[in-house]
């Protein structure tokens, strides 16, 4: 689990580097200690996000449309309203993770979940 | 399936019983010996024979130990299965059992029901699956009703996938 946790944050990390770097056209001295701190984070806000989040779809799998529906709403509107491109950026590249994710596992335990009704019912006499 | 029963009926039954003549059963008509473990049964009384065969051929057991006692546990009961160098043992929600047979010998033996393999030494139960996670290099976390996590290593994701009919 520390594992997945631990890559999972240094991906966050290196995504957010990557937009600040594009942000400031690859003018890395830009990066004083101070911003690497909101940098550093970010990143674990985000992993604790995307953490708390993947286990809660196992909660709700079966409104995973409504989910998608509601986090794009709420994401664009974000983006949509007055707020810096960097801002923007990262709500962009978290809701593309969440989206993901939220297709990745409730589309693999729907499968599970429908075969094993199918197989109950089959094996019910 | 070992059929004993009068010649004249011989053809009729081996027709009728051949969607059974897989299973592990000695079929003893009436009036026929046999020495040994067997169900009896009567040429009047047909279909409560095959109600019994269709309902063990849907209920299989396996023959499990504990401290060298013998107790046959029902297939659908075993929530996995795991397999070391010499003994396989078979887990159910609340035992364990040492089995006879050896890992790959109880994978050909469920072939068809909801068991598959996850590792290199394990057989899961995906009845009994509560939920699973990505984890790094691809694999996959089985968190089961038992409260026991195993891992589906990826060699086994794409079967498993298929198993499941995951598009």
């Amino acid at each position: 689990m520390w594992e997945k946790i631990g890559i999972r944050y240094l991906v966050q990390f290196l995504v957010i580097c990557i937009i600040r770097l594009f942000l400031t056209e690859g003018y890395a001295s830009t990066i004083d200690i101070k911003i690497a701190g909101m940098i550093f984070l970010y990143a674990f806000l985000f992993t604790l996000i995307l953490e708390c989040f993947d286990e809660l779809i196992l909660d709700f799998v079966e409104y995973y449309k409504v989910i998608i529906a509601f986090l794009s709403i709420i994401f664009i509107g974000i983006m949509v309203g007055g707020c810096s491109l960097y801002i923007k950026l990262m709500i962009g590249y978290l809701l593309v993770v969440m989206l993901k994710d939220v297709w990745k596992i409730s589309s693999i335990q729907l499968s599970l979940m429908h075969f094993q009704k199918e197989y109950k019912e089959k094996n019910t006499i | 399936m070992k059929l004993i029963c009068r010649d004249e009926h011989r053809l009729f039954l081996e027709e009728r019983l051949k969607a059974y003549e897989e299973m592990d059963i000695v079929l003893v008509e009436n009036g026929e010996y046999y020495e040994g473990l067997s169900y009896n049964f009567d040429m009047n009384h047909l279909d409560s024979l095959l109600k019994y065969l269709e309902n063990k051929k849907k209920h299989k057991t396996i023959v499990g130990y504990i401290d060298e006692r013998m107790y046959p546990v029902m297939i659908d009961d075993i929530v996995y299965i795991e397999g070391y160098s010499k003994d396989c043992y078979f887990y159910t929600m609340d035992q364990e059992y040492l089995s006879d047979y050896k890992l790959y010998e109880i994978e050909e033996m469920l072939q068809g029901t909801s068991f598959i393999r996850i590792s290199k030494s394990m057989l899961v139960n995906i009845c009994f699956i509560q939920y699973m996670k990505a984890e790094v290099n691809m694999k996959y976390g089985l968190y089961m009703k038992s409260n026991v996590k195993l891992t589906l290593s990826r060699k086994y994701v794409n079967d498993f996938k298929k198993k499941i009919g995951k598009r």
